[in-house]
């Protein structure tokens, strides 16, 4: 009759175990990660907040602040209350209470890391949400770069993961502290290996790097592939913490006996699932740091990976410019820098009409990728070149408009025109004895380095920067930068008109390197 | 042992012969606890200070000031991270930091209220262990520094003595004080925050006296602060201890 009952009853469905939701809630109300949580606030907006705040308003740059600044604010203190959280069954000693629970140690744990990660993730999205919503309010093109978002959630699941495991091998008091510490010890000398550019895997790896180029995804989209293989690597290693959590004796795991065998007794399956968890880890956190090593430069999308790369993510992203200034001297720039634009005209407005009409003087300004440049731009002081037939001026903003806003660095477009218009090329790469160029700056004959910066000091603009006779003048140099000093000075004591005149009459002579400094008036 | 035999054994205690007022200032004088040999009460002394390190773990609290000494020169010594300006405070800050949060752990009792109730030594004991351990902390420091020491090749502690003992024992007061909030064995995540934010002062070049960790060791009014907070977070730890949750953490 029994028989009969049970072949005639339905197959039993099994649900999702409300059990595990319920564990999963009363771990997170109980997490002690709600200590860090007032902390985390104040240190957002000591650094983050005010810090992406200051830079301009474009997407990837802003963007960056997620990952250089605030996701080192909260890996220490996931770090330190998962290992918390993961030591605890030790640190109380309750492990032989509980192994005579109906569940696996493993599920148990993994509650306990999962209240821990919700606490961390929450409070990582909160800050990234409030960052982008605060830069939707001042970018004027593109949108919320998600590659950020993503690695910074899989690497704080790593480290939480990691640290949780750390815990629970290691119970104790002081754990927390020195996982915490010891973890931002790691990263901090990761950030050292990305900002050096040393172009190592840990430096790749490391998801706080270098503030990246003001126009970077502006001109042409990022490529995602180290994205892609950091996300590799911290899923890798979160996978294997989480296995070897299974699989450790020492954290009431199965045990590492009889793994690759799954018909052995004692937890074949789970033994099996640990395994498999912790070797697809390994694999991929070792396929992720590999790829990593082959990481190599790209001129227009940033580091590529050459296993990953899509050579179509390499094409020029499509936009409108805006323009402003005078139709005499239109002023284009991209969308993005919007709202700089009525900076940047003013900039040209008053160097414009004193140089308007002579030879080689620009007809209008265009912002331009950085890595279209000539490399003597990057390598000197300036923003851009006069290039072209009709001559237009074609420059960047990469360095005009600094990550803490300081108007004078508008300076350099009025420098880089005079400069132009009056001496020519700002300089040349020449090959060094050693391997690789060197840059050589053309500042002038005296009297162009004189009316040069007589014309600035006209206009109320900086000098320009490489005229000064260096760091160690000799007698001579002194006394010719005096000369120059003061013929500069004369020259810009004149009526714009008068000098406007006198360039026009004088240019030619001026640029060939025929005048001297006692005939500039 | 019969009825008679147990009267005559209560006698022979007492002394023979019925009570009288003289016996009863006897008996209550006996009550009194001689006092001891000053031999004994030092030992007792000892046994206490023992008793109570070891319920803080201040042992294996050593141990782990030992292994930031070791990560200190380690780091010198294969140039984990040298830098030069500012940049060169970064990693120690850090371990000094660890230091400090260490010390703050070592605060926690496992006894909590009872504890309260045994007598008039325990602030003292809260006292002598945090100055104790901050002395350790410092000293072990300076040690893997001065190991590391070899300024031919840049490799030296660029704050030197005085900015470990300053950041020591002012993140150390950040961590007392953050015991009375959020009982000992939380109270690391004090110093950890404060240090985040001195490095970000350190990077970005504020100079506030409050994150004195970012200023010159040498700068008076990091000092005044840093030790205004020691100052502060050992006397009211002292006076008080840390704070005990109901969960016994």
């Amino acid at each position: 009759m029994t028989a009969v009952v049970a072949r005639d009853a339905p197959p039993v469905r099994r649900r999702p175990s409300p059990l595990l939701a319920r564990i999963v809630r009363m771990e997170i109300r109980h997490s002690a990660f709600v200590w860090a949580v007032p902390l985390l606030a104040v240190l957002f907006i000591y650094d983050p907040f005010r810090t992406a705040a200051a830079y301009p308003g474009v997407w990837t740059v802003r963007a960056s602040a997620v990952l250089n600044k605030f996701w080192p604010d909260c890996m220490p203190f996931a770090a330190g209350f998962a290992a918390w959280a993961g030591s605890r069954e030790g640190r109380r000693q309750v492990g032989d209470l509980l192994g005579t629970t109906a569940r696996p140690a493993w599920t148990r744990q993994l509650c306990s890391l999962a209240g821990t990660l919700a606490w961390v993730l929450a409070a990582y999205l909160a800050g990234t949400a409030a960052l982008y919503i605060k830069t939707a309010t001042v970018a004027t093109w593109g949108g919320p770069p998600l590659w950020p978002v993503v690695v910074g959630v899989v690497a704080l699941t790593a480290v939480c993961a990691f640290a949780f495991t750390l815990g629970a091998l290691f119970p104790g008091r002081f754990i927390a502290p020195i996982v915490a510490v010891g973890l931002f010890v790691v990263t901090l000398v990761a950030f050292r290996q990305a900002v050096n550019g040393s172009g190592g895997p840990v430096g790749i790896l490391s998801p706080d790097g270098a503030v990246p180029p003001n126009d970077a995804g502006v001109f042409y989209p990022v490529a995602p592939d180290v994205s892609i293989v950091q996300v590799m690597f911290f899923a890798g290693a979160a996978l294997g913490a989480i296995g070897l959590l299974g699989l450790s004796p020492r954290t009431g795991g199965v045990g590492w006996r009889g793994a690759l065998d799954a018909a052995s007794g004692g937890g074949a399956r789970l033994r099996t699932l640990a395994t498999a968890v912790f070797a697809v880890g390994v694999a991929l956190a070792v396929a992720g740091f590999s790829l990593a090593g082959t990481a190599t430069g790209s001129t227009f999308t940033g580091l590529k990976i050459p296993l990953l790369h899509d050579s179509a993510s390499g094409q020029p992203l499509r936009y409108t410019p805006v323009c402003g200034g005078s139709a005499s001297f239109p002023v284009c720039l991209h969308p993005a820098f919007q709202s700089n634009l009525s900076q940047v005209v003013k900039s040209f407005a008053l160097v414009m009409p004193e140089v308007a009409g002579l030879p080689g003087a620009p007809v209008r300004a265009a912002e331009v990728p950085d890595q279209v440049l000539p490399a003597v731009v990057a390598a000197g002081t300036g923003n851009g070149v006069v290039a072209g037939t009709p001559p237009v001026y074609e420059f960047t903003l990469d360095n005009a408009i600094g990550l803490q806003p300081d108007q004078t660095q508008l300076d350099g477009f009025e420098q880089d025109i005079v400069h132009a218009v009056i001496v020519g090329p700002i300089g040349a790469m020449v090959p060094m004895q050693g391997g690789g160029d060197a840059f050589q700056p053309d500042t002038g004959t005296p009297a162009q380095q004189a009316v040069v910066n007589g014309l600035l000091k006209a206009i109320g603009s900086q000098p320009y920067p490489a005229g000064g006779p260096g760091d160690n003048p000799d007698a001579q140099q002194v006394k010719q930068q005096a000369r120059i000093t003061a013929a500069a000075a004369r020259f810009a004591a004149l009526p714009l008109a008068t000098l406007h005149a006198w360039l026009a009459a004088n240019l030619a002579a001026l640029k060939a390197g025929h005048l001297t400094l006692a005939q500039i008036p | 042992m019969t009825a008679a035999d147990s009267v005559s054994s209560a006698d022979s205690v007492r002394g023979a012969g019925p009570a009288t007022a003289a016996d009863s200032v006897r008996v209550t004088g006996a009550r009194h606890v001689a006092p001891p040999a000053a031999g004994s009460a030092a030992l007792a002394a000892a046994q206490l200070t023992w008793l109570h390190l070891r319920s803080r773990q201040v042992p294996a609290a050593l141990v782990t000031l030992a292994g930031c000494g070791v990560v200190l020169w380690a780091a010198l010594r294969y140039h984990w991270w040298l830098g030069s300006g500012p940049a060169a405070a970064e990693l120690p800050m850090l371990i000094e930091g660890c230091a400090a949060a260490i010390i703050a752990v070592t605060t926690h009792s496992p006894f909590g209220e009872p504890e309260r109730a045994t007598g008039r030594w325990l602030p003292f004991l809260r006292l002598s262990m945090v100055l104790a351990l901050c002395g350790a902390a410092i000293g072990l420091l300076a040690l893997g520094a001065a190991v590391a020491y070899h300024p031919q090749a840049g490799v030296y502690l660029a704050s030197g003595i005085l900015g470990v003992a300053e950041n020591v024992m002012g993140f150390a007061g950040v961590g007392l004080i953050f015991s009375l909030v959020t009982g000992g064995l939380i109270a690391w995540t004090g110093p950890l925050a404060f240090v985040a934010v001195c490095q970000f002062a350190l990077i970005a070049h504020y100079s506030e006296p409050l994150t004195w960790a970012a200023r010159p060791a040498t700068d008076r009014g990091g000092w005044i602060a840093a030790l205004v907070v020691f100052a502060v977070g050992l006397a009211v730890f002292t006076l008080r201890g840390p704070r005990v949750r109901p969960s016994g953490e």
